[in-house]
């Protein structure tokens, strides 16, 4: 049986649709890809997994979710904030996520808090905002251990610089008693990754842990989180827009486009023949050494922004090449067994 | 002063350049109409204006004249007894058997006089100040920046003395007048506008648009003028506003204090709230209708300028 | 942070030399120079002399402020017109009462505006929000010695509930400690002596702390808004604390930061209320003091007042930035 086991996951604020009926599966001690362009829903798919979504009480808020994310756009930044701060009714989740047996989302609130942090853990985009500037790293890191493992004072000390050296942070007990505006960017990501893994997760949920990070920093924590995952068995939901982030870590990739899965397929199989004409856009979008410079990229026309409601039709539809008649005549289904998509002009493109 | 307080302001005023930089010529069309659509603006913009509206219109709309001691006899028979509200008399009289309503309405013009000339005192000096001092020390070399420096340290000393007592340590060389209240108020307001002004001028004087005005040769003091200068006015406005609430509080508390205008004759409402103590338990309607109207009217103000000033913020503005 | 002390005592000195600067200023521009309002008015032309000659008045400009400066140091400010008796006496006894008065009303204006701040902004939108904002929209306008008044006719003249003068009741035996009667009658035993002082201070209390209360409401509303939505809050959710430790822990420390700058920045209009409050309740304070000296035009007292008042709000104000440094690790590094 599946780790994780994420059914029909659905996220509304107020009258927009973040997250629109999303499914897939993470086996322990693998790691599984969720890609997509900014404002796809992944971030909002991962927060609801966490609980970190305000709670809903079912009034609709202005929001626009999904485009308030393309609106910021210049950066993929995640949703969360702008969402916690913007909607007042905060957010309406449905569906179910199962975790070892139990549906996470319909946790009461304290059991849910004791599994975060202990059974499954959460690293961020952005290390710097994502740590509190006037806590010591030490504390950050000790409270997370006496909260789920009851360690304290000198145990629970020993323990972080245990944890930061684990992390590859050199001089470790030093380093408990700074700030986080002491440390470099790449070190703040490794503290909160060692405060990720302090309990041993079984689920390591990391939202796009490399972006703000420098090119060498990035290589430098995907091989962490890699060391970590194989070490310890952990299983890893990674949550990106770097396709050569997805091809260096993951054993499997769900690409995500308007709140839905629009294909899904182990690593190799979807950069060798990826089937859905979004996930071939986007691979056609990055710059390859393999084809020599005179291969002209070419980028996905029109933004995020362009969108049609899935039970209308494909919502990929207004920015796609092969749009044909049967895109727009009802939702499209997931079609295939191991390799699935969700477009009917699939034969076409293959 | 603190070193907190000053950035803390500094902050502020560049988050309001930034906005300006980000969306230069739809921001004011934006904030006006963010502003139409909050209630706090408009319940401010509706009490400001009907305030303006009666000290202008004040002499037609008064039934008597607000210094005729017309029903003297009869207060003065009673005892200080003083009647309230009759027909002839809608909040009744005061202490000296004059119709408190026309007093009401005529001390409107008085007090916004006083708020905005304290204010115009405070803002013209002010801006020149901060302003000069922004000016000096971002284009006039290595001099300019010691001047900048000292005056901009002499506003922190100036800061360092409450508001109030400032105002009062003025009025007390002045002896108490009505030009004392204005002028002292308005004086003890410079050191605040200065650093916001400089602040501000600050902010501008690194954005892009000055950068790429001083590449392609326009002369420094074009800049200053021209671009810097009314630029940076936007949170001083905003600022002018709250401090005009500010101005007509304090200029209360110094006809309270004894240091406003000594002529009984002339109504405002300061001096109306100041001179109503004295029959407080007797007689508490005579301090109330110019407390309630000073608070309102301040309140008018103050709810205007945080509208204003939330319409402009950024930072505020994405929690929308 | 030993670096980041010395140099903000550096300013510290820059900003009172600055300030005697400005009082030496304010004191040559008084009407007919500092002379004629330290003498009695029956003064001689002799005694006009004597005292132009023993204040230095014949000397140099900075002679003249390099001696204001010894006597303002050696505390020699004068003497009340009013009284006779040296400023710097006058001062010193009132002083304790004005103290107790003002952390009176600052404790009701912490104690009550951070946990109301707080809840408005956790409940931002109800009914409990809008009356926090509208409340400190408008405590913000009520004129001060208007509320002291109105609350002294309702309360203690009216109602008769509270004393409506004084510190103390008339008669009452209390032994001198700290000058604070509420501290010292606890520290004392004199319990009696405390509950009466006590009842004797919350009606100017109240009344001081109307502004105070209003901004510390505003002011905590926003920063806690602001940290709420922060990305470190988030993973200290993510982390599954407790929501007090994450309250206490993640929230309001950061949250503290602006709220103790303008906590600091409020002593100022504190003291002024000062005047206007204790003049109501005639309680005996620094401010009852001044306001009798404004309408008697006491120039050396109102001189010493504003130097007293001025000097604890820069050494207040410092004490405030320090705390600020350790509150906030980024500031002791910060050049």
């Amino acid at each position: 049986m599946a780790l994780l086991e994420v059914e029909d996951l659905r996220v509304a604020f107020g009258a927009a649709t973040a997250v629109d009926g999303v499914s897939f599966t993470v086996d322990q001690g693998r790691v599984v890809g969720l890609v997509g362009e900014s404002g796809c829903g992944k971030s909002v798919t991962s927060l609801a997994i966490m609980g970190l979504l305000p709670r809903g009480r079912g009034k609709p808020a202005p929001v626009q979710a999904a485009a308030a994310e393309s609106a910021a756009g210049i950066a993929p930044v995640a949703p969360q904030p702008k969402a916690r701060k913007a909607s007042r009714s905060g957010a309406d989740v449905s569906g179910r996520a199962v975790f070892d047996g139990t549906d996470l989302l319909s946790l009461p609130p304290a059991s849910m808090r004791r599994r975060r942090g202990s059974d499954l853990a959460m690293v961020f985009q952005d290390p710097l905002s994502s740590l509190n500037p006037v806590v010591t790293i030490g504390r950050q890191i000790t409270e997370v251990l006496q909260r789920h493992r009851g360690l304290k004072g000198d145990k629970a000390n020993r323990e972080a610089a245990n944890l930061l050296d684990r992390v590859g942070i050199p001089d470790p007990t030093r380093r408990l008693k700074e700030y986080p505006h002491q440390l470099s960017g790449g070190m703040r990501q490794r503290v909160l990754i060692a405060i990720a893994v302090a309990c041993a997760p079984r689920l390591l949920i990391a939202d796009e842990p490399t972006t703000a990070l420098d090119v060498t920093i990035q290589a430098q924590i995907l091989e962490l989180l890699k060391d970590l995952v194989e070490t310890e068995g952990t299983a890893l939901l990674m949550i990106t827009h770097d396709l050569g982030v997805v091809a260096g870590i993951c054993d499997e990739v769900n690409v995500l486009y308007s709140g839905r899965v629009v294909e899904s397929a182990p690593v190799r199989e979807l950069f060798a023949r990826p089937t859905h004409p979004y996930t071939v856009g986007l691979l056609g979008s990055i710059p390859r050494l393999d084809l020599g410079t005179h291969e002209p990229l070419t980028p996905i026309r029109g933004s995020i922004a362009d969108v049609i409601r899935w039970k209308d039709g494909c919502a990929f539809a207004p920015r796609c090449d092969r749009v044909a008649a049967a895109c727009v005549e009802g939702e499209p289904a997931l079609v295939g067994s191991s390799h699935v998509h969700r477009c009917v002009m699939a034969e076409e493109v293959a | 002063m603190t070193t907190a307080k000053i950035e803390k302001l500094d902050r502020l005023i560049e988050a309001h350049a930034e906005a300006r930089d980000a969306r230069s010529g739809s921001l004011w069309r934006q904030s006006v109409r963010r502003m139409r659509r909050s209630p706090m603006a408009i319940s401010g913009a509706v009490i400001v204006g009907l305030f303006v509206l009666v000290a202008i219109l004040g002499p037609w709309i008064a039934p008597y004249d607000p210094t005729a001691q017309t029903w003297g006899r009869e207060v003065f028979l009673n005892r200080s007894i003083f009647p309230g509200p009759r027909p002839e008399n809608w909040l009744g009289l005061d202490h000296l058997g004059r119709d408190m309503f026309s007093r009401m309405i005529i001390g409107a013009r008085q007090t916004l006089l006083v708020g905005v000339v304290a204010t115009l005192i405070g803002f013209v000096a002010g801006a020149l100040v901060g302003g000069g001092a922004a000016a000096l020390g971002t284009f006039g070399g290595r001099w300019g920046e010691r001047v900048e420096a000292a005056v901009m340290r002499a506003v922190d000393v100036a800061l360092a003395i409450p508001m109030l007592l400032l105002a009062l340590s003025i009025a007390a060389l002045m002896g108490p007048s009505l030009t004392t209240v204005m002028v002292s108020v308005g004086v003890a307001q410079i050191p605040i506008f200065a650093r916001m002004m400089r602040g501000s001028m600050l902010a501008q004087a690194h954005s892009d648009y000055v950068l790429a005005a001083i590449s392609i040769g326009v002369p420094k003091s074009r800049i200053v003028v021209a671009h810097i200068f009314p630029n940076s006015l936007g949170p001083v406005i905003v600022q002018a506003t709250l401090v005009l609430a500010t101005a007509i509080i304090e200029a209360a508390a110094l006809s309270y204090l004894g240091l406003g205008n000594p002529d009984p004759g002339t109504p405002e409402w300061g001096t109306m709230l100041a001179d109503a103590q004295r029959f407080l338990s007797g007689a508490p309607q005579l301090a109330i209708y110019p407390a309630v109207a000073i608070i309102v009217t301040a309140l008018g103000f103050t709810l205007l300028g945080e509208a204003m000033r939330e319409s402009l913020d950024p930072r505020l503005r994405r929690q929308e | 942070m030993l670096r980041y002390t010395v140099k903000r005592l550096l300013q510290l000195s820059v900003a009172l030399l600055g300030l005697s600067l400005l009082l030496f200023a304010w004191f040559k521009a008084l009407p007919g120079g500092p002379e004629n309002q330290m003498l009695p008015e029956n003064a001689t032309l002799d005694d006009r002399a004597a005292l132009r000659e023993s204040l230095g008045l014949n000397e140099p400009v900075w002679v003249q402020y390099l001696e204001f400066l010894q006597r303002v140091v050696r505390l020699d400010l004068g003497s009340s017109l009013s009284s006779g008796r040296p400023v710097a006496t006058e001062l010193a006894d009132r002083l304790p009462a004005t103290i107790e008065l003002s952390l009176a009303a600052m404790v009701i204006a912490v104690g009550i505006g951070i946990p109301l701040g707080y809840l408005a902004a956790r409940k931002r939108g109800t009914w409990l929000d809008f009356a926090a904002v509208s409340g400190s929209l408008i405590g913000i306008c009520i004129p001060v010695f208007f509320l002291a008044a109105m609350l002294k006719v309702v309360f203690a003249q009216e109602l008769a509930l509270l004393p409506s003068t004084f510190r103390l009741s008339s008669g009452l035996q209390y032994t001198d400690v700290t000058g604070l009667r509420v501290l010292d009658g606890l520290i004392t035993g004199e319990f009696n002596v405390a509950g009466d002082a006590f009842l004797h201070l919350i009606l100017p209390a109240v009344a001081l702390s109307s502004i105070p209360l209003a901004v510390v409401v505003r002011i905590t509303r926003a920063s806690v808004l602001d940290v709420i939505g922060e990305d470190y809050v988030r993973t200290a959710d993510s982390k599954g604390l407790k929501p007090a430790v994450i309250r206490g822990r993640h929230v309001m420390r950061n949250a503290m930061l602006p709220i103790v700058t303008v906590i600091g920045l409020l002593l100022g209009s504190l003291f002024a209320g000062a005047v206007l409050t204790e003049s109501v309740f005639s309680f005996g304070g620094v401010g009852s003091f001044v306001y009798q000296a404004t309408q008697e035009r006491d120039y050396p007292a109102l001189m010493g007042f504003i130097l007293v008042i001025a000097v604890s709000y820069v050494v207040l104000n410092l004490i405030v930035d320090l705390s600020y440094g350790l509150l906030d690790p980024r500031v002791r590094v910060r050049k």
